[in-house]
């Protein structure tokens, strides 16, 4: 008996529901048990899915051009999959401490979210597609606008808003005119079709879409909402952000960009890798001179969605599962590091790298952890960005070897994290460091669920490689 | 069916039973010390069996419709003696550590232990360059984490950033090399690559063994990128030994031995054996005027290193592998030395520990051993070494090395002669597992030369007991005798202060602060990024925040009640689907 699509909608909304009663009634349960019991929920839908396979779902509202909501699965649904049920799932802990006002409306939010990111993974519909890309973004809007940091969440909301807003423009633009020239919605009549459609409108519809994706990846010069919204974020808002919103670009890229249209994509494809390269050595540099570690990971979060736009753009079979297999293990890795700066803030009061030094004596499994992640991040074998990396590199090799100049982003990467991590963790413990405690089980636990995936994905890539294909 | 992988397990499973297993139960070290004599004899039961033949266990790693990756252990003469090496001298400095590191934090060292041996087990017996890469970086991480591991201090700290962040420069040098090589080959496997070098083209044979030397350069400390050595003695003692000899700086080494034919096409030879005298060059003069016993041994490791690639360059594989043999033992010798110095006096530095009266006790031996195989003296065994990498050196090298052979007697005896200076009075406490690590690799060191003759059988090695070689044992007597006349007897003060100001002249800051200023010039250029992304963003900042007042909405957006909203979009997703399925 195979999972249908339709839980994914089913279950968080059930969720919200839920919350939305339980604030209505009292004795009020408490609103974490509700949030957790829809969330484990999904993951065990998703997880018994994966077993028994997945079946589509779909209501038709005008029949005759396909205007309808459906959902199913395409060749790279699979691995983003992964990432959007498991990594807010994750995440939840640094929701459950952090959020202490109007704690229904965000774990209504987050739910929403929730949802509508594993739908946007799997709908094939370009109706359903874009309902769940702007319920996301204008939830995550909400996120940082009510829950941000005090002084900088108005400014960085409203750009955020600005700037993503834009890109679903584009990205409706896009759809409205693969509807007029293909005459359906539907994404798999649309790839059948759209072979016969004008020169220009393919030429339009691929700048359309790479434009949302340049906003949502991002690519200079289009990326500083993101270090501002991260900075601003409560660390739930930052993990669903970069481990998954920013994923969203790159999906809709590899998406309709390459697997609709790869004749186009290989006609921009030197100043795509160019400005890949270009916008991966420039964010390194940037991000070496962040004193606030949030915004550190944030810069270099920007530096990976960099590496997968030259993997997407590689047009190869390596380049291309690469883009997939880092975002899948960049959206863990990433989410893992802001989790480990949100515990930072909780725990010391500041992430201003400056203030901090020594905490590896007091605080020896949030050390731990941090070197993990920070050595996953810079790429170590074993862990599951290298793989991504490697594959990336190799595809971006063959198709043109400046590509390679990017290595020495890695090494600026290198740089800047591990003298990151000895300014927080080691030298001697800071004097108004003393009374910092390390983190508690539940953190742990947290934390080695991010490391298990990291751990098992480096290891065993053929698991996340074997669920996907691309087309090429 | 001998499974290669068996060399490797042992310490895996020892790192993670370490880890998993607290102090109480079990010592941590009786269990890095099984899993070492497990790779030990896992390593010499495969080069028993597999003697004179090569196997190649390959496992798919990744697979695609358009390919695959696999990753491959090769068994041969070579990668398994060589496995033999790590394990044995791991084992060594695994018993040391026991009396070394006491009073340290057990679990976390040996873990970190564990795994730096494993990595460099796996490395060595790697058939795959992927492979190879892998466990290459492993060993520099676990090693950034050995050198950093007393991090409450800011230099042991620094030290380790250090370390990691040079050999990554090398690190990546290599991962390009391997990925051109796979563009091309379709293949990680060393042997197809290695069998077929013919067919790259000659720009690429240039570029790839290029990137491999950058690569073999920096793990190994040669010039440009050794400044990271020295520092990295801020680590455990046991960690120098284990690092400096057997394991890390000879990776470099080996890796280049390894991929010889591809390195031999590219007609690189000279530019190696340059590179190697000037690295000589400049650990001479840096071991010359250095008091720290840790950092003259340092900076000897960069000249034992630097003959290896002079072997190298010269087409010698066999001369740079026997050499490569003899350093891992002699070395990992005077570091025990030194670190069982530092535990019973506590003391690094060479005039402190000549106050401390030295002379005359259970040290003074192994040190004359180690220190007497330093210079290449007979009959020891790095004797025997010498007169192996030597075998190809034109008119122009020999004559170098002779005056290299005297400097190197000269400042390895200057050391041993300030520091057994002075009679002790009693003999120092002999510590069994102190006493026995360092009694079995010193035996090693005596009787090792005459493996040289049955060397052959292993690894194609031609040697030859030549005039010069006769020359250089002279010029390394002479070396020892002004050592002895400098610092012993404390005669001809002029030509000592001569010396002493040539090498004060050099000055050994300098070069490192070109390195320090490339890595500021760099922050400053991330500084100057910054500050551009930073008015980019003001930018946008002012262009959103004009865009939202010209919408009448703005106000809503700030005031608005946000519960109406999220029911809004809800109801709104409700609607939509209730109007759908009505339809439907």
């Amino acid at each position: 008996m195979s999972i249908s699509l339709f839980l994914f909608l089913v279950i968080p909304a059930i969720g919200i529901i839920w919350l939305y009663i339980n604030s209505l009634i009292k004795p009020r349960l408490d609103e974490r048990k509700i949030v957790l019991s829809a969330v484990a929920a999904t993951v065990a839908t998703f997880l018994v899915g994966l077993i028994t396979g997945f079946s589509g779902f779909s209501i038709s509202l005008v029949s005759s051009i396909d205007f309808s909501f459906s959902l199913g699965l395409n060749s790279i649904s699979i691995p983003f999959m992964l990432l959007a049920v498991i990594v807010p799932a994750i995440g939840l802990n640094s929701a459950f401490k952090e959020i202490k006002q109007n704690a229904t409306l965000f774990y209504v939010l987050f739910l929403l979210i929730y949802m509508s990111l594993i739908l946007l993974f799997v709908s094939t519909n370009l109706i359903s597609l874009f309902v769940v890309w702007e319920v996301t973004l204008i939830s995550v809007f909400f996120m940082i606008a009510f829950w941000g940091e005090e002084e900088t969440r108005h400014k960085a909301s409203i750009k955020f808003l600005v700037f993503t807003q834009f890109g679903s423009f584009t990205l409706l633009a896009g759809f409205i005119l693969m509807f007029l020239y293909t005459g359906s919605f539907n994404l798999f009549v649309i790839r059948t079709m759209i072979g016969s459609v004008p020169a220009w409108v393919s030429y339009t519809i691929f700048g359309l879409v790479l434009m949302t994706a340049l906003i949502k990846m991002p690519i200079f010069p289009l990326h500083s909402w993101l270090p501002d919204a991260h900075t601003s974020a409560p660390t739930t808002g930052s993990v669903i952000l970069a481990g998954l919103l920013l994923k969203m670009g790159g999906y809709v890229l590899l998406l309709f960009g390459l697997e609709l249209l790869p004749n186009v994509a290989s006609i921009i494809q030197v100043p795509a890798l160019i400005l890949g390269v270009f916008t991966l050595l420039y964010v390194s540099l940037v991000a070496s001179a962040q004193k606030d570690f949030k915004r550190l990971v944030a810069y270099s979060s920007i530096f990976y969605m960099a590496l997968v736009f030259i993997g997407i753009f590689s047009i190869n079979g390596y380049g291309e599962s690469g883009a997939v297999f880092l975002m899948v293990s960049h959206g863990f890795i990433v989410s893992m590091l802001f989790v480990l700066a949100g515990i930072l803030k909780e725990k010391t009061g500041t992430r201003d790298i400056d203030k901090l030094g020594g905490l590896a004596k007091n605080m020896p499994f949030y050390a731990f952890f941090l070197m993990f992640a920070m050595l996953a991040t810079i790429g170590v074998p074993g862990m599951s960005n290298f793989i991504g990396e490697a594959l990336v590199f190799i595809g971006g090799y063959m198709t043109y070897a400046f590509v390679l100049f990017s290595l020495a982003g890695v090494l600026i990467a290198t740089n800047y994290y591990i003298s990151a991590i000895k300014r927080i963790l080691f030298t001697s413990l800071k004097k108004e460091l003393q009374k910092v405690r390390d983190i508690s089980v539940y953190d742990i636990l947290q934390l080695s669920f991010f490391s298990m995936f990291i751990l098992v994905l480096g290891i065993v890539p053929g698991i996340l490689l074997n669920s996907f294909s691309v087309t090429l | 069916m001998s499974m290669l992988v068996f060399i490797i397990l042992p310490m895996l499973i020892a790192a993670a039973t370490i880890a998993m297993l607290g102090e109480k139960l079990i010592k941590s070290y009786l269990i890095a010390i099984a899993g070492a004599a497990a790779s030990l004899g896992f390593s010499l039961y495969f080069l028993a069996t597999i003697f004179g033949r090569s196997i190649t266990q390959s496992y798919v790693w990744m697979q695609f419709s358009f390919g695959r990756i696999s990753v491959s252990l090769t068994g041969n003469n070579l990668t398994l003696s060589a496995a033999v090496l790590v394990s044995f001298v791991s084992l060594v400095i695994l018993i040391f550590s026991v009396f070394y590191m006491d009073k340290e934090p057990q679990k976390r060292y040996y873990v970190e232990m564990s795994i730096f041996i494993m990595s460099m087990l796996g490395l060595v017996i790697s058939g795959s360059l992927l492979l190879f890469y892998v466990f290459w970086e492993l060993v520099g991480v676990s090693s950034y984490l050995l050198i950093g591991f007393w991090y409450k201090k800011e230099s042991a700290a620094a030290a380790g950033n250090k370390a990691l962040i040079i050999t990554r420069i090398g690190d990546m040098a290599f991962l390009a090399a391997i990925i051109i090589l796979f563009s091309v080959f379709g293949t990680f496997s060393i042997n197809s690559i290695l069998s077929s070098t013919s067919v790259l083209p000659s720009y690429l044979v240039f570029i790839s063994a290029s990137l491999i030397l950058i690569a073999g350069l920096s793990k190994s400390a040669q010039f440009p990128f050794y400044t990271w050595l020295p520092d990295a003695m801020e680590g455990p003692t046991p960690v120098s030994a284990l690092l400096h000899s057997a394991t890390m700086v000879a990776a470099g080494a080996y890796l280049l031995v390894r991929l010889y034919p591809l390195i031999g096409a590219a007609n690189i030879g000279s530019v190696i054996v340059t590179l190697a005298l000037i690295s000589a060059l400049i650990a001479i003069l840096l071991g010359i005027y250095e008091t720290h016993i840790k950092r003259i041994i340092a900076y000897s490791t960069i000249e034992s290193l630097s003959f290896m690639f002079m072997a190298i360059g010269t087409a010698n594989i066999g001369g740079a592998i026997f050499y490569l043999f003899t350093h891992a033992i002699f070395k990992s010798l005077l570091f025990l030395v030194a670190g069982a110095m530092a535990i019973f006096f506590e003391t690094y530095d060479i005039y402190d520990l000549k106050n401390k009266k030295l002379g005359g006790t259970w040290l003074e031996i192994p040190a004359v051993i180690g220190f007497a195989s330093l210079a290449g003296l007979p009959p020891f065994m790095s004797f025997f070494a010498h007169a192996a990498f030597s075998y190809g050196f034109s008119m122009l090298e020999e004559t170098i090395f002779i005056a290299i052979s005297f400097f190197t007697a000269l400042y390895s005896f200057r050391a041993f002669f300030v520091m057994f200076s002075r009679r002790s009075q009693k003999n120092l406490r002999k510590s069994f597992p102190a006493y026995f690590s360092i009694y079995i690799l010193s035996i090693i060191s005596i009787i090792g030369g005459s493996l040289l003759f049955t060397f052959s059988s292993i690894i194609n090695i031609h040697y030859s007991f030549n005039v010069f070689v006769f020359i250089d044992v002279v010029s390394a007597f002479v070396g020892v005798y002004f050592g002895y006349a400098f610092f012993y007897k404390s005669e001809m003060a002029g030509l000592r202060y001569a010396m002493r100001n040539a090498a004060d002249r050099f000055n050994r800051y300098k070069y490192d602060r070109l390195v320090y200023s490339i890595g500021r010039a760099f922050v400053r250029l991330g500084v100057a990024a910054a500050r551009f992304d930073d008015g980019l963003s003001s930018f946008y900042s002012a262009l959103a925040s004009g865009s939202i007042f010209l919408s009448s909405s703005s106000k809503k957006i700030q005031n608005g009640d946000a519960h109406t909203y999220m029911i809004a979009i809800f109801i709104g997703l409700l609607a939509l689907i209730s109007i759908a399925a009505v339809l439907v």
